[in-house]
């Protein structure tokens, strides 16, 4: 099961548990770039583990564990207002991968993270 | 101005600061920043300013008044009036005035952090700011303000954006000459700068910031400009800047591919018509199109790719076969 909110796709892991990485509070999953905008996760229950290997080759940023419900909200980041490009979208508990959008750059021959 | 920064230097028991009056905020960073690290003088801001190196040669101008102004004017002047006139209105005021307020901000915070490319901004005094406006104007409207208050509007009016309030020199800067703003509120202007100083504009698309080059010489825009750029909407704002005829001209686009996703949005595969004689192989784009937004979104996706639905998939480290989104927003 997939969703997609702008350059984020959150893939459901079918798994007894999360893969290895690092525990974090913070909820802005994505920062935008130059605009205040970001990809927050917001929800009570929820464990979120940065992934050590993302990068251009491993585009997988985090890894969640959703016991109780999340949604995935697109805010500006100082106001925490809804930016009004992307709805929510409900999380059902569950383990997620969230996964970065990239693109190719013919000239360096590079993968690279797009940024929102 | 002068009369009203004087007033509050002799309340505070302090001699009359000298003035000094920056063309914009950048100015007002980088001496900032020459205060915080005085090994690196920026030769270039003293050219432009010759009493900044009198500013700099003055230890006793170099201690910051920023808490002083805070308790002056949050506590002295805002509180008592909050507590006198108790006005039912003034969250809802505030809160509808203040996204303006904060868009402007970090529009121009943004402008500055890319201006000093990973330097962190140094920490402003909140007072006296631009943004004491949203409480302010309102309270002007009251039957009674005191002597204090009146002095501080005086400030705001004389168009102060922001200050660098230090024992014996007050510098500060104008707020911009001028704001432009598309129908829905964003910060945009197809002809010009967006928030205008003199010597420092700021260029908006829609509420995006992009280059100068973008608004200014948009036909100068070359395929290096658009592919060096990693963020996605400011690539949009290129792709509308310029206009679909002629981003497909610059790129001379071909259709390799089109389908609609799970969400019935166009997508399309798209290929020069020619290797690109730098990158010596075909340039390929993936043209997909935000279900929330409409707005259409250009990627570049390697050449071997073939099908739409490969190119989206690749985008997100995925084959075709494993990537069907249920919901896109």
């Amino acid at each position: 099961m997939q969703y997609r909110q702008g350059d984020v796709l959150i893939e459901r892991i079918i798994s007894e548990k999360l893969p290895a990485g690092h525990p974090t509070q913070e909820r802005l999953l994505v920062r935008g770039e130059g605009r205040f905008h970001g990809h927050f996760l917001v929800g009570d229950e929820v464990e979120v583990l940065e992934n050590p290997g993302f990068g251009a080759e491993d585009t997988v940023s985090h890894f969640l564990e959703v016991n109780e419900g999340a949604v995935l909200k697109h805010l500006h980041t100082e106001t925490h207002q809804p930016t009004r490009e992307h709805e929510d979208i409900l999380l059902e508990p569950g383990r997620y991968r969230v996964i970065r959008q990239r693109e190719y750059n013919p000239y360096a021959r590079a993968i690279q993270i797009l940024r929102d | 101005m002068e009369r009203a920064v004087h007033f509050f230097y002799r309340q505070w028991n302090l001699p009359r600061p000298f003035l000094l009056r920056l063309e914009h905020p950048l100015d007002l960073v980088k001496l900032s920043l020459q205060l915080r690290d005085r090994a690196s003088f920026d030769s270039e801001l003293i050219a432009r300013y010759p009493a900044i190196q009198e500013l700099l040669a003055d230890q006793k101008g170099q201690s910051s008044l920023a808490r002083r102004w805070w308790k002056t004017v949050a506590g002295e002047l805002a509180q008592p009036l909050l507590r006198e006139t108790r006005p039912k209105n003034l969250p809802e005021f505030m809160r509808a005035h203040r996204p303006w307020y904060e868009d402007l901000r970090n529009a121009i915070d943004g402008g500055l952090k890319r201006e000093l490319k990973g330097l962190s901004l140094p920490k402003f005094a909140h007072h006296p700011h631009f943004l004491d406006r949203q409480w302010a104007w309102y309270y002007r409207k009251a039957e009674q303000t005191t002597e204090g208050f009146e002095a501080y509007w005086a400030i705001l009016e004389a168009g102060l954006w922001s200050a660098l309030p230090l024992k014996s020199w007050f510098v500060w800067c104008p707020a911009p000459q001028s704001l432009t703003y598309d129908a829905d509120g964003n910060l945009h202007n197809a002809e010009g700068p967006s928030i205008a100083w003199q010597h420092w504009p700021l260029y908006h698309w829609h509420g995006i910031p992009v280059s100068a080059k973008l608004i200014e010489a948009p036909e100068s825009i070359a395929r290096e400009d658009f592919l060096r750029e990693r963020n996605a909407e400011v690539r949009r704002c290129f792709q509308e800047r310029l206009g679909a005829e002629a981003f497909s001209r610059l790129f001379d686009l071909r259709e390799i591919d089109r389908d609609t996703d799970l969400q019935g949005q166009e997508q399309v595969l798209l290929r020069t018509a020619e290797p690109d004689p730098v990158a010596k192989e075909f340039l390929q784009f993936a043209r997909v199109t935000c279900s929330t937004t409409k707005r259409r979104y250009f990627l570049c996706v390697p050449p071997q790719l073939t099908s739409v639905w490969q190119a989206v998939a690749w985008t997100f480290g995925k084959e075709a076969s494993e990537y069907r989104p249920e919901r896109e927003t």
